[in-house]
Order: structure tokens, then sequence, then C-alpha cells
């Protein structure tokens, strides 16, 4: 595969933009992840099927740093048993004509369980079932998905906080297996691999002796942080010291490295102070490591046959709904295989968790008003009956509409629903470009401001329709797409 | 920022008008934009601990409006 040699990179994510304006020099791509800067409305009565928005202007601003961009997918990943929502491909293919990639890349991982209803998300990108099926299934979708495109691919090699089954392939074997049978490229996640060895699976060197290292194109790193007992891929900072020894030991064996890419989410760096210097700092050391790739290359590989893994593991459906029902205390499917392992327990702390974060981020003002009259305790209340009642939403909008109207149902605070009503009305007007209307029974600045401010409540009755004005310059529409009416 | 009254929509209702951002949190910090209204999309690929809902539990603010951030766990 004849692919740019792209150097090393930063991730680049709402909320990062500036930051990655500002350390330019320091970098030589960047590696947008596109659907968070996509959004979704659905049809205003309903009906009909909805698209996936790409805004245009928002994504052209990172080829303006004059860098090559590669695209990292992130909700479209490559391994469950079904395709997943077939309205990504569109806005991908409107993405990579944008961005114009070297390759893309998707996570070996599935986000929602089947049953006769269709699909139920999960809210977290989760580790397939390493089996004959699976290797044979993946690597047929992502043969489709390079004819489909035209565009070389590599997947994620993911976290994954359970113990292995017995009778799976090894990590190692696993990913090994599909990107050979799907003549695809590997996104090596060190940081992921190391997540994964540090809380008992297979060790990162081992892993190293059974993939292809020809087909390794891209390496991700990134930091973490512990929750019991267990390393998690936050990436909540800078690389732990034993990633950064892993990279430095693992690039020389690598002839068709092509990017390496520092990975981090944009709230963790003001929070836990990460200075631009540290973060120049650790892309000057993945640089010097980057000038190292090919420059141990053993001759001939010395993996060895690959070990079949057991005829009598679970279906990849089998799998999905045995997850997702053990997530949710239940018994289906294939859960008796994990009810008992204790990474069940994080994945699900982690899913409430991202779920939380979509809240507060999404609906600030009512959250705090939330908080205010129901207090700690009666939110986590709260939360706990939605996620029982609802499965999560991918787009943040999605979760905040659907979590909005459960509220109303659930809940009763004077003038709560205006509250409600005027966040949406600004997600609306963010998404659309169009002003949006809204009707409060009470003056509605001093009483947002109190929620804002965490002040005392300042009710004023009077009736005011409220304008939702767009914000200047932001997630306006394609060309093309009428803005649904609210 | 403030209400900037527009019309009168009604006999007795009166339309003022807002801009979206006022939904948008305080500038709790400066380096990473804190744009809640250009984050609609999915979340980021990240599988590990969501910081956003810490930050709204330690977010407090004194009597100044000073925003103060409590220990991150």
């Amino acid at each position: 595969m004849d692919l740019p040699d792209l150097g090393v990179g930063f991730v680049y994510l709402p909320g990062l933009e500036s930051l990655s304006e500002t350390i330019s020099r320091s970098l030589d791509v960047v590696e947008v992840e596109p659907q968070t800067f996509w959004t979704h409305s659905p049809p205003p009565d309903g009906g009909g099927v909805s698209s996936f928005r790409v805004n245009r202007d928002r994504l052209e601003r990172p080829l303006a740093m004059g860098r090559p961009v590669l695209v990292h997918s992130i909700g479209y990943p490559v391994g469950g048993s079904r395709d997943g929502d077939p309205r990504h491909r569109a806005a991908l293919k409107e993405t990579f004509s944008i961005l114009k990639p070297a390759w893309w890349s998707e996570h070996m991982s599935f986000l929602a369980a089947h049953d006769s209803r269709g699909p139920r998300h999960i809210g977290f990108l989760m580790p397939p079932v390493q089996s004959a099926e699976s290797a044979r299934v993946i690597a047929e979708r992502i043969r489709r998905l390079q004819d489909e495109f035209g565009l070389p691919f590599a997947f994620e090699t993911g976290v994954n906080y359970l113990r292995p089954i017995p009778g799976e392939l090894s990590d190692g074997d696993f990913w090994a297996e599909i990107a050979e049978r799907a003549n695809c490229g590997i996104l090596l996640d060190l940081h992921n691999v190391w997540t994964n060895a540090v809380n008992g699976r297979q060790g990162l060197a081992a892993v190293a002796d059974r993939l292809p290292l020809e087909r390794v194109w891209e390496i991700h790193v990134a930091g973490g942080q512990w929750h019991k007992g267990y390393w998690l891929d936050s990436h909540s900072g800078l690389p732990p010291e034993p990633v950064i020894e892993a990279a430095a030991a693992l690039v020389p064996r690598l002839p068709a490295l092509h990017a390496i890419l520092l990975e981090i989410i944009p709230d963790q760096i003001d929070a836990r102070n990460i200075t631009e210097e540290e973060i120049a700092l650790c892309l000057a050391r993945l640089r010097a490591i980057w000038a190292t790739r090919g420059s141990a290359l053993s001759g001939g590989s010395a993996r060895g046959p690959r070990p079949a893994a057991a005829a009598d593991l679970p279906s990849m459906e089998a799998w999905e709904h045995g997850l997702d029902a053990a997530l949710r205390g239940e018994e289906a499917g294939a859960s008796r295989l994990v009810a008992q392992d204790p990474g069940l327990d994080i994945f699900s702390d982690l899913i409430a968790m991202a779920r939380r974060g979509t809240l507060v981020e999404a609906l600030p003002l009512s959250m705090r008003y939330l908080r205010r009259g129901l207090g700690g305790g009666g939110l986590d209340t709260l939360f706990g009956r939605f996620w029982r009642r609802a499965p999560p939403e991918p787009f943040m909008s999605d979760e905040a509409r659907r979590f909005s109207g459960f509220v109303r149902s659930e809940v009763s605070l004077p003038h709560l629903d205006e509250v409600i009503d005027f966040e949406l009305a600004a997600h609306r007007a963010a998404m659309t470009g169009a002003p949006q209307y809204v009707a409060f029974s009470c003056a509605p600045e001093p009483l947002l401001m109190a929620l804002k401010h965490g002040d005392p409540l300042e009710i004023v009755p009077c009736d005011v329709e409220v304008e939702v004005t767009p914000p200047a310059g932001k997630m306006v529409p394609r060309d093309g797409i009428e803005p649904p009416t609210p | 920022m403030g209400i900037q009254p527009s019309r009168q929509a009604t006999n007795r209702v009166v339309r003022v008008s807002l801009p979206a951002d006022v939904a948008s949190d305080l500038a709790k910090f400066q380096r990473v934009q804190k744009d809640i209204l250009g984050k609609l999309g999915c979340l980021a690929c990240c599988s590990g601990w969501d910081i956003r809902w810490d930050i709204f539990n330690d977010f407090n603010v004194d009597k100044n409006l000073k925003v103060n951030a409590g220990p991150l766990r």
C-alpha cells in the first residue's frame, strides 16, 4: 500500500480547534473525529428519515493549518454482527470529500445490540467476541467499506475491560486474522493495548509479536487514570512513560508506519492543567521516535501459525445481546459469560458517566436547576430511572432531547419546562442557523442568569416570547439541506 | 448580553431576543473552548472516565461570581 509518511500529530475535536492552531508548529498532521462535528435533527413531525449534517465550515477549519488531515471515525465501528447506522456512510463520504484523507480508521468494536425491535444503542464502544465468525464477518465488512469508499482503511485495536473468554483468539491473533483477511491497515493504539495488559489481558509485546507489523500504518498514544483497580483509557493526560517506552521499542520494527497521533480530551487539558509546553514536549519525543521507524526490521515473520478459536464460542449476536443484557443486570444471550466479570462493572460505570457528562454539558442550566430542586441524591435517582427507561443516544442533542421529555413527565419545578425549552431551542438555533421561539411565563433573563451564576432564583411573572438567536458563525447547516423547522 | 425587546408579538406578549449562547456554561477555563453549542455531535473517541460530570459536580460560584473548581477525582 503506497501511503504517504505523515509524521506526528494531534487529535482534532470540538474544543481543541484553537489549541491545535496554537501548537500547529509542532504538528505534521491532524486527525479529525468527524462525528463530533456532525449534528442530527430528527424531522419535525417525527416521521421520515433524517440524515446527519456535516458542517463544512467547521470541518474545513483544520485544513487552514496547511497540514494533512486524517479521519478517525467514532460512530460507525466495524466490530459488530451487523453494519452500523447507514446514515454514517453518506456523511463519511462527504467528510472524505472535504478533508481528503490518505486513509481513514474506525474502531474494532460495536455500539449496539439487536433484537426483534431493532438496534439498541449501548452508549460505549464494546469489544466483540474474538471468534472465527467475528473475524470473518468483520473482515468482509471492511472489504466492502474499502470498495465502497475507495479509500484505504485501518481498524483501531480497542480497549477491553473484560477478561478473555476461554477459547477466544488472543487479542493479537484476532486483530492479525482480521487485518490479513480484509487486506487492511492496523491503527495500533498503544495506550489501549497497554491498558488491556495492565488490566490482565495479553501484554503489549505479545500482541506485537502476533501482529503483521507491516500492516501497522498508524499509532495512537494517550493517557489514562485508575478507577476501581482498573486502568482506564480516558485520554485524561499525556501518555504514561511505559507507553512512550513501548512506542520507542516498537516503532523501529514497523516498516510501514505513516503517522503517530496523540489523543487527549479537551476538558482534561485545563482540568489537569496540562500546558501547551508539555504537549509540545510530548510531540517532540514522539517525533524522535517517529524518526526511528523501520530502523530495526527483522528478516521475515516469525509469528508462526495462528491457533483456531474454539467452535463453541457464542455467536456475535448472542454475545452482543448478552453483553447488553448483563449491563442492565438481565440474563439473555451470552450474558452468563460476563455476568461475574468485574470488568462489566467498569463498563457500566463508564457508560453512566458518559451519559451524565452528556446531559450536564448539553443542558447546563436545566441540570443545575434539577440539582437545586432535587438535590444530588434526587438527581442520581432520576438518572437511574432514565437509564433504565431509555438506551443511550449517539448524538448529544438527541440524548438531551430524550432526557428532557422524561424530565417533563417526572419532575415539577416552577418554570423548569421553560428552561428546558430554552436550552433545546438553543440547540436547534445552533444546528439550523435559524432563530427559534419559546414562551416564558416569567422574565427569562433573571431566571437563566440566576441558574447560570448559582444565585437565588428570581421569578418575575410576565408573558414573554423569546426569540433565541443562533450563535454567530457556528453550526450552519451544509449547502442543500433544508433546516428543520422548530 | 441582555434581553433585547424587539416588538410586541400580541397585545400582551412581549417578544424578546436572547442569543443561544446564554445556555453555555461560564467560561471556567481559558485554553480549551467551552462551546457547548459546538459539541452537539457524538462523543469523542475515548473509552474512559467522562470528566464533564466531575466538572459539573465540583462547580461552584462564590459571592463575587468567581467560578471555582473542586478537586479532581
